[in-house]
């Protein structure tokens, strides 16, 4: 299983806190998600 | 950063942060340094999991990990402080509407992070690919 299967169900949320579904990130067009160290 | 968001919105992707901190950390980092760019939060590092990213206690304390910390300084770096888990390291991965994964990189120790341009020769890659299915 690839890495896209395995993300997409999964939920960040925004910085209200909202959730956001990962896989939605790129339904219509490429996305690069960078996974960061931490804030700071 | 600035300048890959600029590059990867040419070719019609999207770049999107996602730090490990909270919703509150992440809006104090964007409201510093606002971001032209998508920035998510994932505190309980269920994405970070689910793409098998590493965390590691000592990864701060190898040689090559304190000289590159030190290179940053010399070249300006000046942190904010850190917040979220300050051992989870990172990753990036290019992912196309099809599910593919055109590019993927997972950080072995700090410091360790892809080049701007492995990530936009990906992209091009692709986009190219489109565009001579296009033609034929």
């Amino acid at each position: 299983m690839n890495i896209a299967h395995t993300l997409a169900p999964v939920q960040a949320h925004d910085l209200e806190g909202n959730p956001v579904r990962l896989g939605s990130l790129w339904e219509d067009k490429p996305a690069v998600l960078v996974f960061l160290r931490h804030f700071g | 950063m600035r300048a890959i968001g600029s590059e990867i919105k040419r070719f019609g992707a999207e770049l999107v942060l996602i730090g490990n901190g909270t919703p509150e950390q992440g809006a104090d980092f964007d409201r510093k340094d606002p971001l032209p760019f998508r920035l998510l939060v994932d505190p309980e590092l269920v994405g970070y999991k689910a793409a098998e990213l590493k965390r590691s206690l000592l990864a701060g304390f190898r040689p090559r990990t304190m000289l590159r910390f030190f290179s940053a300084l010399r070249g300006g770096y000046r942190g904010h402080g850190i917040r979220g888990n300050p051992y989870q390291l990172g990753g990036v991965f290019l992912i196309l509407p099809s599910g593919n994964v055109r590019y993927s990189r997972v950080s072995s120790e700090l410091g360790d992070e892809p080049a701007a341009a492995e990530v936009l020769t990906s992209l091009e890659v692709w986009a190219n690919g489109l565009a001579t299915s296009a033609t034929t």
